[in-house]
């Protein structure tokens, strides 16, 4: 994790910046007349957060610089390519699924989930019917569940 | 004692009865389906509790969390994969019990543990809660201010392998409990100009993103990348397995009664403490036992009290987390911090005034919590069969349709598709949480003490600004910051001698930490 704490440490420590010198002089404004400003807090959250983000940063690198003992967890990366390529997919999936479920409602979007997600679990190699079953299926069931049970509407 | 009798008799309708039968019978399906969880079951719920009564919803929710913990060793004990993660310790003796034919026998004893481990911690909850609230409705802001802040460094510093990630998380989780109206001025804060989050940003489907989609994810991509390693599965059904095999005597029960009890205890203790939580309670409850046991070599084999230990330590966290949140408003554990939106979306403020202003409600939750202990006993013990068929349940089915019921949770909150995608937003965040070891439940229990904690410091500004030293006068403040001193000081100290004991295994890299 060592490689890992130094790169999101260093990324958390500009996220914190951006928010300290962008996002909240942009986003909050006004005083408080008794109190603190609404910007108070924030900004006193983001300043710990940016501190410590350095810290985490800082402190792995001064392990590596001081060629201290690293573990295999220490050295194990995180993610590899394979993981950035899935959450990817896996991100613009959910993106689709929900433009899917907005434009044309639950049962398309629905549907699209159990397809994206069933193919992903190898489904439609091993248990082609099954799947079919379930995309048709399932978004069918749980809409009249929640329609009739629990009183939700879900888009249709 | 009116407010008692009337809460108690509120929770003994039928309809209350059923909403609770049906929380446990979710809450161990869910539990026994390896790596779906109880908070992760709760997160999913909580938007349809809506049109139930509150004393419903939260008895609904309780049930689903108690059945979860049992749930959770189900697998463990069956497949040597611990349905959710407390139960870990449970698969160190209950698998091996599965190999010698005597899965049945495991099943049961960590169903009796898990009851009894229960049913004390919440005797506990249910007698020291009200005092404690007593005594908290004597604070003001800054004492309220200064337990925050200590809950807050407690949670941060003991929920995850560092304490600058586990930080990081909770800050990050105040952080963003800021966006929404100032609560003092009523501007917009951080709301990046989009109307609907005027009102901050929904806990229900951030909790659904972070807990339940997120983790799905994780389980698609270990099955898609083939990373997934399967272990053997035995009967433990069967006629021609010994009768004595198949239950757990009197005998055997006393004979474990002296570790459960201690497990409990165990378990108790830790609950109440926010921020520890089930896993660390199951390991302490499995560690004291081998201690005080007269054969520790036979820990690890197969030994019953093995898995009693655990099942009541990790059991006995469920009531005493709750000791934290009605008492003071702070959430002692995720289920407990997801507890809070259900409670909200009732109209019902967890904190000390919860007993003067909803009496009834907390004793009939209490009468339900007793309940749900006996419902679930009664479910556990005759689905025996049914729940083990589950845990054989290919995930190709279940996951697919568990990311569909991720999705109709989240737009159940507000039937809004802003909902969906703020959902969606954390399952993508929740990833990198785990990826990189974020804790997301020292997040969310940041994000839903962060407004509290703001309001309170506020509020003691504005009472103490022209006179700060005053607050030197205050002993609660006092005690209060010099423990978040100390517990930072005892954590850090922690940390630097923790040795990482590393364990290569030749295909499945295994890291365990102990504290010297």
């Amino acid at each position: 994790m060592r490689k890992s704490d130094i790169i999101s440490g260093i990324l958390l420590t500009l996220f914190g910046l951006v928010s300290l010198w962008v996002i909240i002089p942009d986003q909050i404004s006004g005083h408080s007349d008794y109190g603190l400003a609404p910007d108070f807090f924030p900004r006193a959250l983001m300043w710990m957060f940016t501190v410590l983000s350095a810290c985490l940063a800082g402190s792995r690198l001064k392990q590596v610089l001081q060629n201290a003992g690293a573990t295999y967890f220490d050295e194990r990366p995180p993610m590899v390519w394979a993981d950035w390529m899935f959450i990817a997919g896996a991100a613009a999936a959910l993106c689709i699924a929900y433009n899917l479920m907005d434009r044309f409602g639950f049962l398309w979007g629905g549907g699209f989930v159990i397809l994206c997600a069933g193919a992903a679990m190898g489904n439609l190699k091993g248990h082609p019917i099954r799947q079919v079953a379930m995309t048709l299926v399932a978004p069918f069931v749980i809409y009249y569940l929640f329609r009739h049970l629990f009183l939700v509407f879900l888009p249709l | 004692m009116d407010t008692v009798l009337a809460g108690v008799s509120d929770a003994f309708t039928l309809i209350n009865i059923t909403y609770i039968a049906m929380g446990v019978f979710m809450g161990i399906m869910v539990g026994a389906i390896p790596g779906l969880n109880g908070p992760m079951a709760i997160a999913v719920a909580v938007p349809l509790t809506y049109y139930m009564s509150p004393l419903g919803s939260i008895a609904f929710l309780i049930g689903i969390n108690k059945g979860g913990t049992y749930g959770g060793s189900v697998a463990a004990i069956l497949l040597n994969t611990p349905g959710s993660p407390e139960s870990t310790s449970t698969a160190f003796d209950g698998y091996p019990l599965v190999k010698k034919g005597k899965g049945l026998k495991a099943l049961k004893m960590a169903l009796y543990a898990s009851i009894t481990g229960d049913i004390f911690s919440d005797i506990v909850l249910f007698t020291v809660a009200a005092p404690l609230a007593i005594v908290a409705l004597r604070m003001g802001p800054p004492e309220m201010a200064a337990v925050f802040a200590f809950s807050l460094t407690i949670i941060a510093g003991l929920s995850g392998k560092s304490i600058l990630r586990g930080l990081l998380a909770a800050i990050l989780g105040a952080y963003i409990s800021c966006v929404g109206l100032d609560i003092e001025t009523a501007q917009p804060r951080l709301t990046m100009g989009l109307s609907d989050l005027i009102e901050g940003v929904p806990i229900i489907p951030m909790t659904i993103g972070l807990l339940a989609l997120s983790e799905i994810l994780i389980q698609i991509e270990t099955t898609l990348l083939g990373r997934q390693t399967d272990s053997g599965q035995y009967r433990v059904f069967g006629k021609d397995i010994p009768k004595e095999d198949r239950t757990v005597s009197w005998v055997e029960y006393k004979s474990c009664l002296r570790t459960i009890v201690r497990s409990a205890l165990i378990g108790t203790g830790v609950g109440a403490i926010p921020g520890i939580g089930a896993i660390v309670a199951g390991f302490l409850g499995y560690g004291a036992a081998k201690r005080a046991s007269k054969n520790p070599e036979e820990f690890g084999t197969g030994k019953l009290e093995g898995v009693a230990a655990t099942e009541a330590a990790n059991s006995a966290v469920v009531g005493a987390n709750l000791i934290p949140l009605l008492a003071l408003g702070i959430p002692g554990s995720l289920s407990a911090a997801i507890l809070i939106g259900a409670f909200l979306m009732h109209g019902v403020d967890p904190g000390p005034l919860i007993f003067q202003e909803h009496g009834q409600l907390i004793y009939g939750i209490f009468a339900a919590m007793f309940m749900a202990n006996w419902i679930n006993f009664g479910i556990a013990n005759l689905g025996l069969r049914l729940f083990a068929m589950v845990v054989s349940v290919p995930k190709g089915i279940i996951h697919p349709i568990v990311v569909v019921l991720c999705i109709a949770g989240a737009f159940a909150n507000g039937n809004a598709m802003f909902s969906v995608a703020v959902m969606m937003v954390f399952a993508v965040l929740g990833y990198f949480m785990r990826k990189l070891d974020f804790s997301f439940a020292t997040f969310i229990i940041g994000f839903a003490l962060g407004g509290t904690f703001e309001q309170s410091v506020r509020q003691s500004v504005i009472l103490f600004k022209d006179s700060p030293w005053t607050l030197l006068t205050h002993p609660i403040v006092m005690l209060f910051v010099a423990l978040t001193i100390f517990a930072v000081w005892r954590i850090l100290n922690g940390q630097m001698s923790v040795k990482k004991v590393v364990a290569v295994a030749p295909d499945s890299p295994s890291v365990s930490e102990t504290k010297s």
